[in-house]
């Protein structure tokens, strides 16, 4: 049950704009979403469901609860925040004035953001909930009751 | 020759679909006096499912992402598609293995790399004559 995030699969593609990509090779007169981003932006993110809820899970690395704001206006989910840069223990009262000291790889993001992403229609923003454990955030959103797929009785005639 | 991205056990087609994706954390390597250190973006590695070795002066760091996830989920979009981090870095002599510290806290490793004694920088005394 655990560490099948693979299940999560999409056309493989390392370019940036892959949205655009995906929904071209599929339907080549599309146009992107306006709120999507290019892949890989801070903090990644990973979206699934079932038939009563939406998942968003979102993959954020040495921010607590506390430093991630999440919020939903509509249906566009929104998360803000800011990282600092690598800092070793004790030097976090130093605040912004960080020694300076050679780099041979920066890969990690630092600074401000602020990532939307629009959800599927029919979510019950009221009865959203949020955990996070391990520099991961779950974000659970129940769908209405009348977006929820519905069996049809077929009555004999 | 510094890292890996896949590990590929088989290369049967039939397996691949089965086998683990890896993915390449995020790192930051600095330098001071007394230390290399690593910085590296785990998220949803656990301090249980994390794997630090260094064998023959290679360094490798390992972890499974635990995801919470309920049965019958469907994918709708995916940035991370893996369930598990691996990289490698090969050390120089300077490093002294056996004091390496490694702690990880929501979802970042630290990864402090000891240079032994005789490596590190010291200031030379200046006598008088």
């Amino acid at each position: 049950m655990f560490g099948d995030l693979w299940r999560f699969e999409t056309p493989k593609s390392s370019e940036l704009d892959w949205f655009s990509q995906a929904l071209n090779e599929f339907f080549p007169r599309a146009t992107a979403d306006i709120r999507s981003m290019p892949r890989g932006a801070f903090p990644m993110l990973n979206v699934g469901r079932t038939d009563d809820t939406v998942f968003v899970y979102v993959f954020a690395p040495g921010l607590t609860a506390e430093e991630l704001e999440v919020s939903i206006q509509d249906d566009v989910l929104t998360l803000l925040g800011r990282r600092g840069a690598a800092s070793l223990e004790g030097e976090q009262q130093q605040g912004e004035q960080h020694k300076q000291r050679p780099y041979y790889r920066q890969e990690r993001f630092a600074g401000e953001f602020a990532r939307s992403i629009t959800l599927p229609e029919g979510v019950d923003t009221e009865r959203a909930e949020a955990r996070a454990h391990d520099g991961l955030v779950e974000i659970r959103l129940p769908k209405r009751e009348e977006v929820k797929p519905r069996r049809v009785e077929i009555k004999a005639a | 020759m510094n890292d890996i991205t896949r590990q590929e056990t088989s290369r049967d087609v039939e397996t691949r679909s089965t086998q683990e994706r890896t993915l390449l954390p995020a790192v930051d390597i600095f330098e001071e006096d007394e230390a290399l250190h690593v910085i590296a973006d785990m998220p949803g590695v656990t301090r249980d499912t994390l794997r630090i070795e260094v064998d023959q002066h290679i360094l490798s760091i390992e972890g499974d992402i635990q995801v919470d996830m309920p049965e019958g989920v469907s994918a709708t979009y995916a940035e991370i598609q893996g369930n598990r981090f691996a990289r490698r870095f090969t050390l120089s002599h300077e490093v002294d293995t056996d004091a390496i510290r490694a702690e990880i806290s929501n979802g970042v490793l630290n990864l402090v790399l000891p240079k032994r004694e005789s490596h590190r920088r010291r200031r030379i005394e200046v006598q008088t004559a």
